[in-house]
């Protein structure tokens, strides 16, 4: 459940020079520091906004430069065509929370005991993720890990939102399966209908 | 007379027998008797000159260079020199509206937003450009798509040269190559998406 948030505005600017190169300038950080330059689709992997252009047919590379993302498309799309789907892409990547770029490589795919891949997934939330989550009040912390699942919990904003399982889903956990393919899976044991964090470790 | 002549009232000087004899004997009276009110109407001449001077379009913009990434040595950007002559290619100001444009400000209160990538594009130099024929030699796939300046500086009062992080150092813009870049920035739409 996507909110449109009418303060995010996006002005698209095609080159006058190449014609495969439209810059879309948004009035806020898409993600600080960079740049950060996808040239495939395989580049973009595990952060979530790269991905997300790339899934609009036709876009070839993508430069995300702090409030700035300048996108790269095929010779046969016009970007009449691409405008709107890739402001709408930048538009639900804001909206989400979930950072747009993941920086953190994948870890050694060697076996990590419960208490490695909790450091770690506390590294990737704390450095990576929580930044983002923070803009929109929210803050999401490791409970812990039993046997390669991982708990998490969501409090602040996100507690009790709807979109927040979305939030989950489809950013965070992307995320975690990409730096921690180890983890079997994710769980979030926040109680979305109380004010506290329980955390009901499931039976082994 | 002034008026007459249409050139700006800098001051007057009052009619003062010290003024003569300091001038006969080689040493200003802004020296011999600073505080007296004539050295203070010399003064005051001198700085209206430098005020008429900084308005003037070529020193509006100290030498400078810029480092892109920090913004350090930025030129500045100077509004208040707007209007002081109609020069279309006349920078008064340059700024990093975002990591990845320049923009730039004209005395004529023209303000130009330019792609960085599309600045290393248009550059003009023998490298990038047939000598003879003026045909452009740059294939834009040839470029980095995360191409950025290194530093911009100004060359004289008639041009910018940039270095940028592909290597190329060779590239100088004159005023009047960018505002022709500008133009055509400026005339390609944008679109609120």
């Amino acid at each position: 459940m996507q909110v449109t948030d009418p303060t995010i505005s996006i002005r698209a600017e095609p080159s006058p020079l190449d014609a495969s190169l439209c810059k879309f300038t948004v009035n806020r950080v898409v993600h600080p520091g960079g740049p950060f330059l996808f040239e495939n689709k395989e580049a973009a992997d595990g952060s979530p906004l790269a991905e997300a252009l790339f899934r609009v047919p036709g876009v070839a590379a993508v430069l995300i430069s702090d409030n700035v993302v300048s996108v790269t498309k095929d010779s046969q799309t016009s970007w009449l065509q691409l405008m709107k789907p890739i402001g709408a892409a930048i538009r639900n990547q804001l909206t989400s929370g979930v950072p747009a770029i993941l920086q953190m490589r994948p870890s050694p795919a060697t076996a990590h005991s419960d208490d490695e891949l909790k450091k770690i997934a506390q590294d990737l939330l704390d450095r990576e993720i929580n930044p983002s989550v923070a803009s929109h009040g929210g803050k999401i912390s490791v409970v812990g890990v039993k046997n390669g699942d991982l708990f998490i919990a969501m409090s602040g904003g996100c507690q009790g939102c709807a979109a927040s399982q979305l939030t989950l889903r489809q950013g965070v956990e992307v995320m975690v399966r990409r730096v921690l393919p180890q983890i079997r899976e994710v769980i979030d044991s926040t109680d979305h209908s109380a004010g506290t964090q329980p955390f009901y470790p499931r039976e082994t | 007379m002034s008026q007459e002549l249409g050139v700006p009232f800098l001051g007057a000087i009052p009619l003062h027998a010290d003024v003569v004899t300091s001038g006969d004997e080689g040493r200003p009276i802004v020296a011999s008797k600073p505080e007296s009110p004539v050295a203070q109407a010399y003064r005051a001449i001198a700085g209206h000159l430098r005020a008429q001077l900084d308005a003037a379009h070529r020193t509006v913009l100290r030498p400078f260079i810029w480092h892109w990434d920090t913004d350090e040595g930025t030129p500045g950007w100077h509004e208040w020199a707007v209007g002081a002559s109609e020069a279309k290619t006349t920078p008064v100001g340059f700024t990093k509206r975002d990591p990845r444009t320049l923009s730039v400000l004209w005395q004529d209160g023209r303000r130009d937003d330019v792609d960085v990538r599309d600045l290393r594009l248009a550059c003009a130099c023998a490298m990038c450009v047939e000598e003879m024929s003026g045909r452009k030699t740059l294939d834009p796939n040839s470029i980095r798509k995360d191409v950025s300046p290194r530093t911009l500086s100004s060359i004289g009062n008639y041009a910018i040269a940039v270095t940028w992080n592909d290597g190329h150092t060779s590239g100088i813009y004159s005023f009047d190559h960018l505002r022709q870049l500008g133009e055509r920035s400026r005339s390609q739409a944008a679109y609120q998406v």
